[in-house]
């Protein structure tokens, strides 16, 4: 490595601190808001530590709102539609490594310009073809749109994955007599565990964050995801910041675990434009 | 190996692409020549391309239009310019805890549109912002501002809530592409007496243009599409200052229940869009498949 100037040193250090204070900051707050008591928000000057820390606002969130039915709610739609995403493109992904055939190319290229769909535009035509189908007002409705959304980049996700582990064993496996499927199941898939878990966890995170669906289709508070829940705190005329900010935390918790299993395949992810939302 | 394999992998797949993406996009185009309100779903009629006309002379659309061009430059130029510094900064620091330390400060792409909007709404808060109370103290402004209720600074705020989400994007993106670069490139350029900002410009510049320019063009799309963040920090407000092309369309159908003119809105998102589109895939191309895959 090459030795470098004290001056530079002093600018790369300041660099980095103002941006990790730039992307620390905005959550800093929202969870020292979430923890400072009623009173002591709306007070001016702000103070920028919670002198005397509560949980009070956690306690309200609990016992008094219906954020632990969203919470469940959030999770039973984003694992089943994460699960149901990840099944389809382990096939489709497991397709696209290992054969080649007539209209891979132009599979791939679809797949990728899907990515680039308008979301916001399929809302009103999947709201009639929900209504039609009876599911409006149910999870149904969210898991099919959430898994439909995932599968393009999830599926370019375990191809990528697929197409790295070797195919030799596959063969050996199918030469002892096993058949396709059993090679996928009992070879190619556990050989590439650290891909499905990835995908998995990125879909996951793109149907927990998802709102805009979620409040068209949704009408009853039985059925409200976190995100519709917390979007009703503000709507009413009266924000009530630290409870908004405690539900806020809770929401932001599971996606930062998430996040921080992922982040070492964000790359890819990110090169598919797997950043809904 | 049968020929059929494949295929039959890639069912599930293409069924429910078919199904649950094309085809209600094909429907947009049809529903927009249709009046069609929710209130009313038995009475459509066919009223071909009367919204179209009603889209060029509704002055909402176009000043919708001219926020969206906002919202995607202003986001982009600050997403990038910083963005580039973060992964440069990334790139030549070496210390301990680095792993920890990215991890951090790419964090903010795992928090919702949605949160990154309540949290930005409080920040900003006329009343009790922490925005506020820093600009006062510093002494920058007199007293206090209702950033997301005036006309001037509603658009901006959210812009700005856009470039802390944004940045971890590009500074992922670009890190990445900076990785890539072999060091021998450097040490030629050093031997041949290049200073620090000759090598960045005969060297880096160059060799992660196609990752810049690839990035861009996602995130501009991504962008121009991106109705939550908006919504819930100012609803499009005050009188349509922050609304956008892709909010006017949800708004149209969550709020006006109209959905025939939303579908005509929706119809020119994705015409804008597939232009991009176009226009991303071929420069792809242009740099191989490698570089978007």
């Amino acid at each position: 490595m090459i030795r470098m100037h004290p001056m530079r040193r002093l600018v790369q250090f300041t660099g980095l601190c103002a941006f990790f204070a730039f992307a620390v900051f905005p959550v800093y707050w929202m969870v020292a808001t979430s923890l400072t008591p009623a009173q002591d928000l709306f007070v001016w000057p702000l103070r920028y530590f919670p002198s005397a820390p509560t949980l009070e606002h956690y306690a309200e969130v609990f016992l008094r709102t219906d954020i632990p039915r969203f919470f469940s709610n959030s999770l039973t739609v984003a694992s089943l539609a994460s699960a149901c995403t990840l099944t389809v493109s382990v096939l489709g992904g497991y397709a696209l490594a290992r054969y080649r055939f007539r209209g891979r190319q132009v599979t791939l290229l679809v797949f990728l310009a899907t990515q680039m769909m308008p979301v916001v535009v399929l809302i009103v035509p999947l709201f009639i073809i929900f209504r039609i189908l009876g599911l409006l007002d149910t999870l149904y409705s969210l898991m099919i749109v959430y898994t439909v959304l995932n599968i393009p980049f999830c599926t370019l996700m375990m191809q990528g994955f697929f197409a790295g582990v070797p195919s030799e064993l596959e063969e050996a496996a199918m030469v002892d007599g096993c058949n396709r499927m059993g090679a996928i199941l009992r070879v190619a898939v556990p050989l590439a565990r650290p891909g499905l878990i990835a995908t998995f966890l990125f879909a996951f995170i793109g149907a927990w964050n998802e709102l805009l669906f979620a409040v068209m289709f949704l009408n009853s508070e039985s059925t409200f995801t976190l995100p519709v829940g917390l979007y009703n705190f503000i709507s009413k005329y009266d924000v009530h910041w630290g409870r908004m900010m405690a539900g806020a935390t809770l929401a932001l918790l599971p996606a930062l675990a998430v996040f921080a299993f992922v982040q070492r395949y964000m790359v890819r992810g990110l090169a598919l434009g797997a950043v809904k939302g | 190996m049968k020929k059929a394999d494949p295929y039959l992998l890639l069912a599930p797949a293409y069924l429910l692409i078919a199904g649950f993406l094309f085809y209600p996009m094909a429907t947009v185009f049809l529903l927009s020549l249709r009046e069609y309100q929710l209130m009313d779903p038995l009475n459509t009629p066919f009223v071909g391309l009367d919204q179209y006309a009603i889209m060029l002379g509704d002055e909402y659309f176009w000043r919708s239009l001219w926020n969206s061009v906002v919202w995607v430059v202003v986001s982009l130029c600050f997403q990038f310019l910083l963005g580039f510094c973060l992964a440069l900064l990334l790139n030549s620091a070496r210390f301990r805890g680095r792993g920890i330390f990215q991890a951090i400060v790419f964090a903010p792409w795992a928090v919702s549109g949605f949160l990154i909007a309540i949290i930005w709404a409080w920040l900003l808060n006329g009343e009790f912002g922490l925005v506020n109370d820093l600009l006062i103290r510093a002494g920058l402004l007199e007293q206090k501002v209702g950033f997301l209720s005036r006309e001037e600074t509603a658009l901006l705020s959210c812009v700005l809530a856009n470039i802390w989400f944004g940045v971890t994007f590009f500074a992922v993106m670009l890190y990445a592409a900076l990785q890539a670069i072999p060091p021998s490139l450097y040490e030629a350029a050093d031997m041949d007496g290049a200073t620090a900002w000759q090598s960045f410009w005969r060297v880096t510049a160059p060799m992660v243009k196609p990752a810049i320019v690839i990035t861009i063009l996602l995130r501009a799309i991504w962008i121009f599409n991106w109705a939550d963040l908006i919504w819930v920090m100012t609803g499009g407000g005050p009188a349509g200052a922050s609304r956008t092309l892709a909010l006017y369309v949800f708004q149209k159908a969550f709020l006006g229940l109209d959905f025939g003119y939303s579908a005509a809105l929706g119809v020119a998102l994705t015409v804008v869009s597939l232009a991009f589109t176009a226009v991303f895939l071929r420069v792809t191309r242009f740099y191989g498949d490698e570089a978007a895959i």
